[in-house]
């Protein structure tokens, strides 16, 4: 038995049986041929093998890249062995022989979905927080290769130095790293966090590809377990809309990524109910404060325990 | 300290250089390695304007550095399989007195064992004298909440027989905070800044199983937390706090006090995850999520000084308090999905999950207010917050053409819950409600490998909302476009809207959120001799609210406003051919915004690297940081910051 299909997560489809394609099923069919098809994978039929001495000789430049990639591993002792790279692209003899590009596949180029299925034919068992990967980012959306470099330069598949990591997920989330450029945020630009941190582009079981921690709590309180609680008085919005009701985690121009610029602000917009109609959550105003006073333009001057307090119902201490 | 970094900065140099020996060394076949180090030392100009928002902002330092490590070390061809190892990838970042440090270390050997160890150790300073004194230039300065702390996170994985059909695992995750920092006392009418120390750690510890088949993969999970918070305040002399106006004729102080809070957390929790494809048609996954966190609170607090009962009216000298508290919070949270393939270009997503979670908690208060005859309350304390939360999202994805995928689909959040009411009637709950449907549709369009268009949209109408500021009426769209016009060219445009409203009359939220982002990378020709990038975001945040402001409880409006210019442009230019050309960038970044927090944050940047020998770089680096803030000029600061380095490749 080969070490390859012992690799993390990796299940390599059978030589000659390359993934074939989902077989469209009709939904009134479907249930019927369920059971059957659970223990039934259907053959596509055998091809020609070219071998990768004749893949290099046209394209060298890839071949001399590739010889880095931690993909070179499929090359040794294998029963892909000289085939590595008809593992992705398909048995390749009549391409080979007539040079013609429609006869051989090129995952890049297929539609959404159908290239992150070639990647996923031995990919797929690699453990994610959502079980396993599933399909591309955003549900194949973004496919594979728009952030693993298949052919690869490196041993690994992907930079992972936090600065590489930040760069490659800043060329579509845009908006996201130009907040980081705003003077109070997290430490991405000093390389000392990068997105990954919190988001898992493989998918969570949390909106935004957000990471949970201790099964199911928010992945902030990875880093922030002081905020964790429970507490004996909660600050309800922290549990029910989470930290994002008042910080803007990915960068502000307020102190402490607050979302607005004074923190009484931010507090009497929820704390200011008008009447019993407005049917929301929080309370009347703390109807005492003038905050004409400068003594009561911050509330976290006194209410310290914002998160939520062990000790005291108004969070003072 | 001075000794550890050179000794960090020795270490990392001869493990390059044993590398390189080896790779000398009459051995037939040499390690497969590869890597980078980056070594330096930086300076800093004197930082001028206020040197604690310059900490709160940057906080990089002065000295010799390891900037940057990072290598791959694997057995030669053909001793595949013999090394203890198959891959060792290494990665530290930043070490030798920064303020941010980061290790990685990913050790693996196929099909035996993959052990992965991540350690990050990052300083939070925060001191703004504006946070708290938003008046400061008028000469009212008032204490605040500031920190001067560490996090370290340690984070160990284990991974046993990975790839085989079983594979269990072990993890270990430690988080702990330290530090000092200033916070505050309140004793009922006066508030006094105090110093203190903080001091909380949480411990996780998991093992589990991963399963697997062709078809089916199983994750079951178990683990536990342990957590402890020792926070204190001990501070002594006299301490006229925030009200230096007598009351009642009397001056209120304090002269010293100590505070220990003793809370102690634990917590189980059980996860377990079941994905499968049982047909090539259908892709289904189960997740089941339990925790049942909860603390025990022990706390003591004495404070001498003069002070005021504001219910009894009633001055006093000293005071003794205890509290002796227990919260439990059962959570759990599940959800079931399957994307179903009827057809080869049709694929439907459908998803439902769920999140309950139930605090129940319970205190024991005990103030004794020292006078002759110390008079004496004990006070027992409950607290209950219970959360329903639920989802149900349906997507179908249909891909008419190669080049056309098309979106659309529904998601209906419903929940409620129960949360304490407000100090007017302090033992009461009162509950909320949550109910909203969003349509969503989307539509990516593809030209070939040059054009990419993706549009994404949500039209959300909510009944129901737990807070003010909640999404309600909400329409959302995100276009993001990329097109490579040439080799040369890259271009990438991203425009976002969220408008977002709750037209209840006593609330009126109106908000606005808009966003347009464009870049362009230009890379001349393939001699890769030049290339600039540059990139600019316009964004606005326009937010009106209806709300009552304390004290005479009258109708405002809180208006808030952000109006941000963000920039950034690097050009990179090789002077001269071959592999030993010098290098220079040149570019920078800024930040401008305008509305209720005007900012300006520059930092533009000079970098040059020149290469000795195909293996060995110099380098140079200078980067100047500019801040300020017109309404708070007090707080801006301005520094230039030199690094010198050599950086080896292999």
């Amino acid at each position: 038995m080969s070490w390859l299909p012992r690799l993390p997560g990796l299940t390599l489809p059978p030589q000659g049986r390359h993934p074939a394609p989902p077989s469209p099923v009709p939904g009134t069919v479907a249930a019927s041929l369920f059971l059957a098809a659970t223990f039934f994978v259907p053959l596509a039929p055998a091809q020609e093998y070219a071998g990768t001495e004749m893949c290099a000789a046209c394209h060298e430049e890839i071949f001399t890249k590739f010889q880095k990639s931690a993909h070179k591993r499929i090359e040794r002792k294998t029963e892909w062995t000289d085939q590595a790279c008809e593992t992705c692209h398909g048995p390749g003899a009549e391409h080979a022989a007539s040079g013609d590009i429609a006869l051989i596949k090129n995952p890049s180029k297929l539609d959404a979905g159908a290239g992150d299925r070639s990647c996923l034919a031995c990919h797929q068992n690699q453990p994610s927080p959502a079980g396993r990967i599933r399909n591309g980012h955003a549900h194949s959306q973004v496919s594979c290769a728009e952030c693993h470099t298949v052919h690869g330069t490196r041993e690994e598949l992907v930079d992972r130095r936090p600065v590489s990591v930040n760069k490659q997920c800043a060329t579509c989330h845009m908006d996201a790293w130009v907040q980081f450029q705003r003077p109070h945020t997290h430490r991405l630009a000093q390389g000392a966090m990068s997105c990954t941190g919190c988001h898992n582009p493989h998918g969570t079981a949390a909106p935004s590809n957000l990471n949970l921690v201790a099964a199911n709590e928010p992945g902030c309180l990875k880093c922030h377990g002081d905020k964790r609680g429970p507490f004996t008085f909660e600050h309800a919005p922290v549990r029910l809309e989470g930290c994002q009701s008042c910080h803007e985690p990915h960068g502000s121009a307020n102190p402490r990524m607050l979302t607005r610029h004074e923190v009484r602000f931010q507090c009497l917009e929820c704390h200011s109910n008008i009447g019993a109609s407005a049917g929301v959550l929080g309370g009347v105003a703390p109807a005492f404060h003038d905050t004409r006073n400068p003594r009561f333009r911050n509330c976290t001057v006194c209410h310290v325990k914002i998160h939520g307090s062990h000790i005291n119902r108004a969070l003072l201490r | 300290m001075r000794r550890a970094r050179y000794w960090v900065l020795l270490t990392a140099v001869a493990a390059i250089g044993a590398a390189q020996d080896a790779d000398q060394s009459p051995v037939p076949a040499e390690p497969n390695f590869s890597g980078t180090l980056d070594i330096g030392n930086r300076w800093l100009s004197d930082v001028r304007g206020d040197f604690n928002a310059w900490r709160s902002v940057v906080n990089l330092g002065e000295g010799p550095r390891l900037l940057n490590l990072d290598f791959h070390l694997g057995p030669p061809q053909g001793l595949e399989g013999r090394w203890l190892f198959d891959s060792l990838n290494f990665r530290s970042n930043a070490w030798g007195g920064d303020p941010y440090n980061t290790s990685f270390l990913d050790i693996s050997r196929t099909g035996a064992y993959r052990l992965t160890v991540d350690y990050r150790n990052i300083a939070y300073f925060n001191f703004l004298p504006s946070f708290a004194n938003p008046q400061i230039d008028q000469g009212i300065r008032l204490n605040q909440r500031s920190f001067d702390t560490h996090r370290r996170l340690y984070d160990v994985q284990l991974d046993l027989m990975p790839g085989r059909r079983v594979t269990p695992f072990f993890g270990y995750t430690r988080d702990s905070g330290f530090g000092t920092g200033v916070t505050v006392f309140v004793a009922d009418i006066n508030e006094y800044p105090v110093s203190n120390r903080l001091w909380d750690h949480t411990n996780n510890y998991r093992g589990g199983v991963r399963m697997e088949t062709k078809r089916y993969h199983l994750i079951l999970e178990q683990g536990g937390t342990t957590f402890k918070d020792d926070q204190e305040i001990l501070d002594g002399g006299r301490n006229p706090g925030n009200r230096t106006a007598p009351f009642l004729g009397q001056r209120l102080f304090l002269d010293d006090v100590l505070q220990a809070y003793g809370i102690r957390g634990s917590s189980i929790y059980s996860k377990g995850i079941l994905t499968g494809n049982p047909t090539n048609w259908l892709d289904m996954n189960l997740q089941f999520l339990y925790s049942q966190p909860q603390t025990d609170t022990s706390y003591f607090q004495e404070n001498r000084g003069r002070f005021v009962a504001l219910n009894n009216l009633l001055f006093f000298d000293g005071e003794r308090s205890s509290v002796l508290a227990a919260a439990k919070q059962p959570h759990s949270a599940g959800s079931v999905g399957f994307e179903l393939r009827p057809a080869r270009r049709v694929r439907i997503l459908q998803s439902w999950s769920t999140n309950r979670f139930h605090n129940a908690t319970r205190a024991l208060l005990a103030d004794q207010i020292l006078l002759a005859t110390p008079l004496s309350q004990e006070t027992v304390a409950f607290d209950r917050l219970v959360v329903n939360h639920n989802e149900q999202r349906l997507v179908a994805i249909f891909d008419p053409m190669r080049w056309l995928s098309l979106r659309a689909g529904h998601r209906y959040i419903w929940g409620d819950a129960r949360v304490r009411a407000s100090a007017v009637q302090p033992e009461g709950l009162e509950g909320g409600q949550l109910r909203r449907n969003v349509a969503l549709a989307g539509i990516t369009f593809r030209a070939g490998r040059k054009l990419t268009l993706n549009t994404d949209g949500e039209i959300a109408d909510g009944d129901r909302t737990y807070f003010r500021t909640s999404l309600q009426d909400y329409k959302k769209l995100v276009t993001r476009a990329r097109y490579q016009a040439s080799q040369a060219w890259n271009f990438n445009f991203r425009h976002s809207i969220l408008a977002n409203q709750n037209p209840t009359r006593s609330i009126e939220y109106q908000f606005r959120h808009w966003e347009h982002a464009a870049s362009v990378y230009w890379t001349p020709g393939a001699s890769k001799r030049a290339s600039v990038l540059a990139e600019y975001s316009r964004t606005a945040i326009i937010s009106n609210l209806t709300i009552l402001a304390p004290g005479m409880l009258n109708r405002e409006l809180s208006y808030y406003r952000d109006f941000g210019h963000t920039g950034t442009v690097l050009a990179d230019v090789k002077l001269g051919g071959g592999p030993l050309a010098p290098m220079i960038t040149a570019g920078g970044t800024y930040f401008v915004s305008s509305g209720s927090r005007p900012t300006r944050f520059y930092q533009p940047v000079g970098r040059a690297a020149f290469p000795v020998h195909k293996m060995l770089h110099a380098t140079a680096e200078w980067r100047w940081y500019g801040f300020a803030e017109p309404f708070y000029a007090y707080e801006g600061f301005r520094a230039h910051q030199f690094t010198v380095g050599l950086r080896m490749l292999r």
